[in-house]
């Protein structure tokens, strides 16, 4: 096995690392203000008559449809639609993090419907608004039960970057590939390649282990 | 003084209070007796604003309580429940302070040093940075109760307080409740624990059935009939 190609192709490699992770951390942030928004407005304490099952159509769909089949929609579609024309390392960006969004908007509903309505009540009887309540009350207790759910969320947000090299994007897997293509040396690329899909999501792994320990009242 | 007229509330087509009318006196101990299921708590979570369907008229001093803001309600009713529902990802500092900072828009400092007052009148000023897991049920009772009082409410209202205490914690919780209402705060509970309510009731309303029957002062206790309602509940 030669690692020569990967060391004389690193910058490429580290250009596909970059792309990566910005990939990475624009669904990313879609997907937590999307979800969030989504998880909370259609929580059991929350709901309105006419947002909430708006948004549960939206969840619906952005769950039932693959992350590649949105990702040809959002990329060939829209702009046949609605004229709007995304790069397609932002139409990746968008429907990943939509995507992501409708699993998100799920745990966070289903993490604070299962905070107990009591504790609902006591902010109530003291005075919080629904918002304060929200703020002050109820995410905090949910965000022990989220940020498990979260973490494996946003590793599959990672690996599933690799498919937006499929519209041309060079990122990890799309700079993996054209190295490839110039130098025929299959295995060195390919592991340098999952090496370093395994050292960002080792690495997501222990920022939620250590912000998931902070959060343990029950220990501290 | 509080009085309810003619309370009624249905949940699922079913009555579960039907035209309940009582008298809630500032300075005194007032009970709520009866089986389980017979409609005390939910009496109790009218007074809290937590039924706000009922059917019938709650006054305090002549005025309709559902005309108040939430704000002016919370701090008219303090509210204690059953298992006592601290946040557990508060201490118990925080858990007193929250109100005062965030609805009565106090500092920090203000809030805390409020919140001290409290947790010192019930004796848990010690365990201010103590998480609720780390307490015991009568401790978690205290800092509830000091949480309530850190509002400043006129009327105090706890569900089933003795249901998860010990007996040196019931004294203790007898002792406490005594000193509020000797403040001049109303206090309103409900409760099976007999031994609990002939140590401290002022009046004793019963319900059963999610009717009023029968209502009793201390005063008078002595001198009601050996068939009466609350005579054979509070005869062990």
């Amino acid at each position: 096995m030669n690692f020569n190609s990967v060391i004389e192709y690193a910058p490429l490699l580290a250009r596909g690392v970059c792309m990566t992770v910005v990939l990475w951390l624009g669904a990313i942030a879609i997907s937590c203000v999307v979800g969030t928004l989504f998880g909370i407005i259609r929580c059991r304490n929350i709901r309105t008559n006419y947002v909430a099952p708006l948004l549960d159509v939206v969840t619906w769909i952005l769950r039932g449809i693959p992350f590649y089949v949105q990702l040809l929609i959002v990329y060939f579609v829209l702009p046949n639609l609605l004229g709007i024309n995304l790069s397609p390392a932002l139409a990746g960006i968008v429907s990943l993090g939509l995507c992501s969004a409708g699993y998100v908007s799920q745990m966070i509903r289903g993490s604070i419907n299962a905070i107990a309505d009591d504790q609902w009540e006591a902010a109530w009887v003291l005075g919080l608004s629904r918002a304060q309540s929200v703020r002050y009350v109820i995410v905090p207790q949910a965000l022990r039960t989220i940020i498990p759910m979260l973490c494996g969320e946003f590793d599959m947000v990672l690996k599933s970057t690799s498919v937006i090299s499929t519209l041309g994007v060079l990122e990890l897997t799309g700079a993996g590939r054209n190295i490839l293509a110039i130098d025929m040396q299959v295995v060195p690329v390919y592991c340098t390649v999952a090496l370093l899909y395994l050292f960002f999501s080792s690495l997501l792994n222990i920022v939620f282990e250590c912000i998931g320990r902070r959060l343990r009242y029950d220990v501290r | 003084m509080m009085c309810g007229k003619n309370l009624s509330i249905i949940y699922q087509k079913k009555l579960i209070l039907n035209r309940v009318s009582f008298d809630i006196a500032d300075n005194q101990i007032t009970v709520f007796i009866g089986k389980s299921g017979a409609g005390k708590s939910t009496i109790l979570r009218i007074l809290a604003g937590l039924e706000p369907s009922y059917e019938g008229i709650l006054f305090y001093d002549g005025h309709d309580v559902k005309t108040l803001t939430h704000k002016d309600r919370v701090a008219l009713i303090g509210y204690v429940t059953q298992n006592y529902t601290l946040f557990a990802q508060l201490t118990v500092l925080q858990n007193c302070s929250l109100a005062l900072e965030k609805v009565m828009k106090l500092s920090t400092v203000q809030a805390e040093s409020t919140a001290i007052e409290m947790l010192k009148k019930v004796g848990m000023d010690s365990y201010r940075d103590a998480y609720p897991c780390a307490l015991s049920g009568g401790q978690k009772q205290r800092v509830a109760i000091a949480r309530a009082l850190c509002l400043d409410p006129k009327i105090i209202i706890l569900d089933e307080p003795t249901s998860a205490l010990d007996p040196e914690n019931v004294n203790n919780i007898v002792v406490l409740l005594k000193q509020l209402a000797a403040q001049g705060i109303a206090v309103v509970l409900s409760s099976q624990d007999m031994a609990f309510v002939k140590m401290i009731f002022d009046r004793i309303y019963f319900v059963d059935n999610g009717m009023i029957i029968e209502s009793v002062d201390r005063q008078q206790i002595t001198m009601i009939d050996d068939v009466s309602a609350i005579k054979i509940f509070l005869t062990p």
